[in-house]
């Protein structure tokens, strides 16, 4: 099988990696394998700067978890599913309920992640009228008109 | 050079030189100009600027002159004094700029030096006290200075940056030569660039500065495919390349994040292309007119490398602005190369570029950016009934006439005393009698009440005489015209200030103060938030009551408080007046003779006391007064007993109790009492505490927590940070294991 090495420069949890190809390289399964955590014995030259690879038998794109050298030229690639990009069209054809959001959000719905100076911010604003100027008055009240 | 505080810049195309303003407060302009200059006063705190000069394009375009503003560290009375020579042989000038819209603009004018002759504009302005709106007035006749500037300068294009937090509004000539305006005084050749927002008129030669509009929002492009799919039984095809682009526009001191997305798609589906086969770069947009895009990353030898290089960096996906950018705004571009395709997404392959700040809704202070704030809370329509309170100056509870409100003074009062204590016989005598129907005069005074404002300018007033019962004392006062009045005292503005929940309750909280009493009360911010708050008083003026209406700005009733503003003052009387009747109703009795019954005969007395009374009343000068010692030997003889025998029976407990009464002291009542009210010692007015939580928000805080959404969107449709609180994963073709996992990073929160 096929295996394409690639440095992948980006955060596990985006869907979209940023990576860039180290090459295609001939693998074989070693033993029983799981597509979810493979494990492929790669011949290539040097290619311990990789940190991702794509297996065109398994559809699937893999975070590599470990890199050991069987002997010069031999080594032993473990990987786990990124689960994010290979199923990224099919993860964005879907609909969620969306809790969170970077750009479609409501910022009136309280959020308990929200942090808050301890010191609080005070302004004092007066009401513009005033009662009519001329000094006191004195009200007599008499029955009768 | 420039002191004060750097409010931003003033750049000017093509040449891209920036003018840093400084400090706009304390000036005025208060004399026509001359010689196209402005009488700037304290100009030294107004705006100080010079042209970045070491820019390549002034030397092309100004060699041996210099652009910007005349007012730089030269003061004011040297400048007027030496008037055009001396602009001519130093600076440049600075002055108005009238717009074709009759929008006068506080700018600057051009003045180049080069061939010793310039041009400005005469209009002289003063700004508003909040410097968010400029008043321009045009100098209607001036002599033209003139115009002899170089051609170039037809497609000068200037930027006005106002103040900080009021959008630079672009304006630029129209006219391809200036030399076409000459004479008519630069009032044609202005215009405001399409797509600028016009200026909101205030009032005549007022208007309003726009507020920083906030960036259209950048959506992400589409560019179909030149080429379609192949669309065939193949497997793969190669359509080629293709390449797309987005504009940002720059703001200093902040950063921008590009993302691509690569993607095939048919109708109802779509596919990643992996990123590693999209290339990137920057374009810089035009900086002259028929300038090429100069491309990112420059050589160092490229001589816009130095500018590029002070203007932002890029490191990976992010550019960041350095507070002396020179662009405007840059393109980024995305380029897909030799793209291959499946068959399965055949029809459309499509680069999206997203270009997002990192600042989210918030500024680096933590407020929100206009116009980012939110959900608008359109909850459909709520009922609003308007509560009706009573008005003050309607008719009061006791309006049938029984009582009426003098406005007195402590003059007044003591005249009024007078006459309630008079010695005068015949006042007295009159008093007396009526007295016995109506009682003691101190028995209809209801209420004495002071008041720490001018009552008369609520109420209204008239005039009339006082009196008591149908007796008219011929005192004359001014009368409260209703029994009660209203104090408007106008509203308070509520206004919004982090653009989220925590501008309402319960974290923003308002207490307003209620004078004469009431202090301070808690008032729902959420009913006066993005509104305001008024309040009025209702004034009833007998006991000095009163009720404080609040109202927010729907003009729905929010709180009544009631309190007391009036201080009512003992009114001290002496039933004195009351011995004077029972003595007087005796003798008069015993006038009209034994046969009449006391009751009768005080009856008669009653319509000559009032007589006498009233005569004694209105004729300067006064009966001769009775006497202490007078209504003693009276009570001495009564008490004897040689009148006593000769009264009729029913007139004998009537005189001696009389004589009784004439021995004890006379017994004092008081009405009203002062009250613990401090009505006039505290504050008068109303006034509002708000208090609000101070938000601490990181940059980009969005790009790591996002804000909170609570819709139910398709996962397609989003960019950035997305946490989902439930999902659906149908059409997933993963194992459970699989399903699960992406179950737990999407409610975990990813990247889109």
């Amino acid at each position: 099988m096929t295996v394409s090495l690639y440095v992948n420069y980006s955060e596990p949890n985006r869907l979209s990696k940023n990576i860039s190809a180290i090459g295609s390289f001939s693998g074989n399964l070693k033993g029983e394998c799981s597509v979810i955590n493979p494990t492929i014995l790669i011949e290539a030259g040097n290619i311990s700067g990789a940190n991702y690879m794509y297996i065109g038998s398994f559809g699937r794109y893999y975070y590599i978890t470990d890199i050991v050298s069987v002997r010069d030229g031999l080594w032993m690639v473990s990987g786990h599913v990124d689960v994010l990009t290979t199923y990224a069209s099919a993860i964005r054809g879907c609909s969620a309920l969306v809790s969170r959001q970077e750009s479609d959000y409501n910022l009136y719905l309280t959020d308990d992640r929200f942090l808050v100076d301890t010191r609080r911010e005070y302004s004092t604003i007066a009401f513009p009228g005033r009662a009519p100027s001329g000094g006191d008055s004195l009200v007599l009240t008499i029955a009768g008109s | 050079m420039a002191t004060g505080e750097k409010l931003g810049y003033i750049r000017i195309l093509p040449f891209d030189i920036y003018i840093p303003v400084y400090n706009w407060t304390g000036f005025t302009v208060t004399e026509p100009p001359e010689y196209g200059t402005i009488t700037v006063q304290n100009m030294r705190n107004w705006v100080y600027g010079m042209p970045s000069i070491d820019s390549e394009f002034y030397t092309e375009y100004f060699s041996n002159s210099r652009l910007g503003f005349f007012f730089n560290s030269i003061g004011y009375p040297d400048l007027m004094e030496s008037g055009e020579e001396f602009i001519k042989n130093n600076l440049c000038g600075g002055a108005y700029v009238e717009s074709t819209n009759g929008f006068y603009i506080l700018g600057l004018s051009l003045y180049q030096m080069k061939d010793q002759s310039g041009y400005c504009f005469g209009y002289k302005s003063a700004p508003d006290e909040d410097r968010s709106s400029f008043t321009f007035e045009a100098i209607p006749s001036l002599n033209e200075t003139p115009l002899s500037i170089m051609p170039e300068l037809s497609s000068i294009e200037v930027f006005i940056l106002a103040r900080t937090g009021v959008t630079y509004i672009l304006w630029k000539p129209v006219g391809s030569d200036f030399a076409d305006v000459s004479g008519s005084r630069g009032n044609s050749f202005w215009q405001l660039i399409e797509g600028v927002p016009t200026p909101v008129k205030i009032a005549d030669n007022v208007f309003k500065l726009y507020d920083e509009a906030p960036p259209p929002p950048i959506e992400a492009l589409f560019l179909s495919l030149t080429k379609p799919g192949p669309n065939t039984d193949d497997e793969v095809a190669e359509i080629g390349g293709f390449w797309t682009r987005g504009t940002v526009e720059l703001k200093r001191n902040e950063s921008y994040t590009f993302e691509y997305r690569l993607i095939m798609d048919t109708l109802d589906r779509e596919k990643d292309i992996p990123y590693e086969d999209i290339s990137y770069g920057v374009f810089i947009n035009e900086i002259m007119p028929g300038f090429d895009p100069v491309p990112y990353p420059l050589s160092p030898d490229d001589p816009n490398y130095e500018k590029v290089n002070k203007t932002f960096s890029i490191t990976g996906n992010t550019i960041t602005i350095s507070d002396e950018c020179y662009f405007p705004t840059v393109t980024i571009y995305a380029y897909a190369n030799n793209v291959i395709v499946t068959n399965e997404y055949a029809d459309r392959c499509v680069i999206r570029v997203n270009i997002t700040d990192n600042l989210g809704p918030y500024n680096p202070d933590g407020t929100t950016k206009p116009g980012q704030e939110g959900g608008d809370g359109l909850f459909g329509d709520n009922i609003n009934d308007q509560i009706e309170a009573p008005d003050g100056s309607a008719e009061g509870p006791d309006g049938a006439g029984l009582y009426t409100r003098y406005l007195v003074t402590s003059n007044t009062m003591h005249v009024f005393g007078e006459w309630l204590w008079t010695e005068d016989l015949g006042l007295a005598i009159a008093k007396a009698a009526v007295g016995l129907i109506y009682g003691s005069p101190a028995d209809t005074l209801i209420s004495l009440v002071s008041y720490p404002f001018s009552v008369g300018a609520i109420a209204g007033t008239g005039s009339a005489n006082v009196k008591w019962g149908g007796f008219d004392t011929g005192l004359s006062w001014p009368t409260l015209a209703s029994n009660a009045g209203t104090i408007n005292w106008g509203s308070v503005s509520i206004n919004k200030f982090w653009g989220n929940f925590l501008d309402y309750s319960p974290h923003t909280k308002i207490e307003l103060y209620l004078p004469w009493g009431t202090g301070f009360v808690e008032i729902d911010t959420n009913q006066v938030m993005e509104g305001s708050i008024s309040v009025k008083t209702n004034i009833e003026f007998a006991k000095g009551t009163c009720v404080h209406l609040v109202y927010n700005h729907r003009g729905s009733l929010i709180g009544s408080y009631s309190a007391t503003v009036g201080k009512s003052l003992p009114i001290t009387a002496s039933d004195f007046a009351s011995k004077q009747v029972a003595v007087a109703g005796a003798a008069i009795g015993l006038a009209v003779g034994a046969t009449i019954s006391a009751g009768a005969g005080i009856s008669a007395g009653i319509e000559g006391a009032g007589q006498v009374s009233y005569h004694n009343i209105v004729v300067p000068g006064r009966a001769a007064p009775i006497t202490r010692g007078a209504v003693s030997g009276f009570d001495t003889a009564a008490a004897s007993g040689e009148f006593a025998r000769t009264l009729p029976n029913a007139a004998r407990p009537a005189l001696q109790a009389a004589a009784a009464s004439t021995r004890m002291p006379a017994s004092y009542h008081r009405s009203g009492s002062f009250q613990e009210g401090s009505a006039g010692l505290g504050v008068q007015y109303p006034f509002i505490i708000l208090s609000r939580p101070k938000q601490s928000m990181p940059q980009s805080y969005g790009h790591y927590y996002g804000y909170p959404c609570n819709k139910v969107l398709g996962l397609g449709g989003c960019f950035g940070y997305t946490e989902v609180a439930e999902v659906h994963l149908d059409g997933v073709p993963a194992t459970d294991a699989e399903l699960i996992e992406i179950d737990r990073l999407l409610k975990g929160g990813v990247l889109l």
